[in-house]
């Protein structure tokens, strides 16, 4: 009895799990397994592999939108990056590096409607999820390029104010976009006083962190580092010579931002999460062209050489 | 026994340039399908070109000496090439030849001239081992079968321990003029052998491919 009674319990959980979250669209693509599914309230973009439902179980989601808001972020590494976006003075041109389900893009062009926001996106497919699945409207100031993100850095004749770079999943990070040579070729597109935010979803313990860190040190005058909470993601906040963010800049920059627009989350709180990593102590090694086993660093337990604790 | 040698290494040279080419060519033209496609693709039109005219070759120049010098070419190439190889890449990059259209066209052309020459020399090495080894018809069928077997073995020894190993511990240029040098060297055993044992087999001297069932 008891045990039946158990087995009834168990029975329900199940099925509630399974009702809480239903499949809405699953697909293979160029680059991805894409998986969308729903909830009550929210919406959610995976790209794993394998069976649907070990996907839908698992707890990684490369994006997520709230059915009640589509517009507001959910994402804790979204909302840490909009908040940087408060150091920009009026700026003409965004470039984001990956696009998702859209989100961030979204609510910065619509948060900047003067500023031109240009995405990159390596695959045709999620364009097509994000618009179709994610609310992504056609909007004026937002133009989406299907193409890898270093091909577009190298052929945009465009000088950007901010550049978002999210194009590294846990577990498929496109080492071309994580070397110096490419943060060298992405500054000679910034315009003066430009910010670049990077998502970077590595564990902290790993080997690849303290390199990736290292080569933002190694390129811009001030490197800012925002640990999010609950999550595996890091943002870094990155400027090039003579114009250093501080603490300070990013608190008010988050505050003019708060006055202007709403925001369903602290956004200052966002901004206070920012430490300044610029001079944080890491044995010098830099991601190259030539040297960057960026898969293999992911799975590396980081060690004193490559971190000073 | 030396032949089999040459046979294992060529086999491992290949892919793993063909594993690290990826890597060169993601700084110049991104890591997408279209540079794995042409790259893969090239590849093997290369060796393609190489075992048709190996053939020729073996047939004309049956000697260690010969097959020396094809592997001695493949070695220098692999090693000079890599120098200027992200340059050219960037050069053709700029070109567009493909524009918005054809992507992949970059960097087929840029495998091609980067990579075609040395591959096809390499595919020159097995037509040439095969005739290299071959004194009498029996056995044949065993002796070819063991060669495909063994440079096949070297080609998934050189993809693993590239992919595995050597992306993760060294710089993939020293790696690329490393197997380059590693190519030159063997070809010196080839010469030596070429030189003092070789010299008067009525084999090597004949000069027509008519003389297989002596």
């Amino acid at each position: 009895m008891r045990l039946s009674g158990l087995a009834m319990v168990l029975v329900l959980a199940m099925t509630a799990v399974a009702a809480e979250e239903r499949l809405l669209y699953e697909v293979d693509s160029l680059y991805h397994h894409i998986i969308v599914s729903e909830s009550s309230e929210v919406r959610v973009l995976r790209f794993h592999r394998g069976p649907a439902q070990a996907a839908l179980d698992s707890e990684f989601a490369q994006s997520l939108i709230s059915l009640s808001d589509p517009y507001s972020l959910r994402m804790g590494y979204a909302k840490h990056a909009m908040a940087a976006t408060g150091l920009l003075n009026s700026p003409k041109r965004a470039l984001f590096v990956g696009l998702g389900a859209g989100t961030l893009p979204k609510f910065f062009a619509r948060a900047f409607p003067e500023c031109q926001v240009d995405v990159a996106e390596l695959d045709a497919k999620v364009v097509e999820v994000a618009h179709k699945y994610f609310f992504l409207p056609e909007m004026p100031n937002l133009h989406i390029t299907v193409m890898d993100g270093r091909q577009f850095v190298k052929k945009s004749k465009e000088k950007y104010d901010l550049v978002v770079l999210d194009a590294y999943r846990d577990d498929m990070i496109p080492f071309h976009l994580l070397t110096r040579d490419f943060l060298d070729e992405l500054k000679e597109k910034l315009a003066d006083n430009a910010v670049v935010v990077s998502n970077i979803a590595i564990q902290g313990d790993r080997q690849l962190y303290p390199w990736v860190l290292q080569t933002y040190q190694s390129a811009f005058a001030t490197v800012m580092e925002a640990n999010v909470p609950g999550t595996i993601n890091k943002v870094l906040v990155a400027r090039t010579a003579a114009s250093a963010v501080t603490s300070a800049d990013l608190a008010a920059g988050a505050k003019a931002l708060a006055s202007r627009i709403t925001f369903d989350y602290d956004l200052a709180a966002c901004a206070a999460a920012y430490r300044d990593a610029s001079s944080k102590k890491v044995i010098k090694n830099i991601l190259t062209d030539d040297y960057a086993p960026v898969n293999l660093m992911r799975l590396r337990k980081a060690d004193e050489k490559d971190w000073e604790y | 026994m030396l032949l089999l040698i040459v046979l294992f290494v060529c086999g491992a040279v290949v892919m793993s340039v063909e594993i690290l080419a990826t890597r060169v060519f993601a700084s110049s033209f991104g890591s997408t399908l279209h540079v794995w496609g042409a790259l893969i693709g090239t590849f093997i039109g290369a060796l393609s070109l190489g075992y048709y005219v190996g053939g020729l070759l073996a047939d004309r120049w049956p000697t260690r000496k010969g097959l020396g010098v094809i592997i001695l070419a493949a070695g220098a190439l692999i090693l000079g090439m890599e120098y200027p190889a992200r340059s050219i890449n960037d050069y053709i990059w700029a070109m567009d030849i493909g524009g918005e259209g054809f992507p992949w066209m970059g960097p087929l052309v840029a495998t091609a001239v980067l990579y075609g020459l040395p591959v096809a020399l390499l595919g020159i090495v097995s037509p040439y081992c095969v005739r290299l080894a071959t004194t009498d018809l029996r056995g044949l069928g065993r002796r070819v079968g063991s060669f495909y077997a063994v440079s096949s073995l070297g080609s998934i020894f050189g993809t693993f321990l590239t992919a595995f190993y050597l992306v993760g511990e060294f710089r993939v240029s020293l790696t690329i003029r490393t197997e380059g040098v590693v190519l030159m060297f063997l070809s010196v055993p080839l010469f030596v052998v070429g030189f003092f044992f070789e010299r008067r087999r009525p084999d090597a001297e004949s000069g027509n491919g008519g003389d297989r069932g002596e």
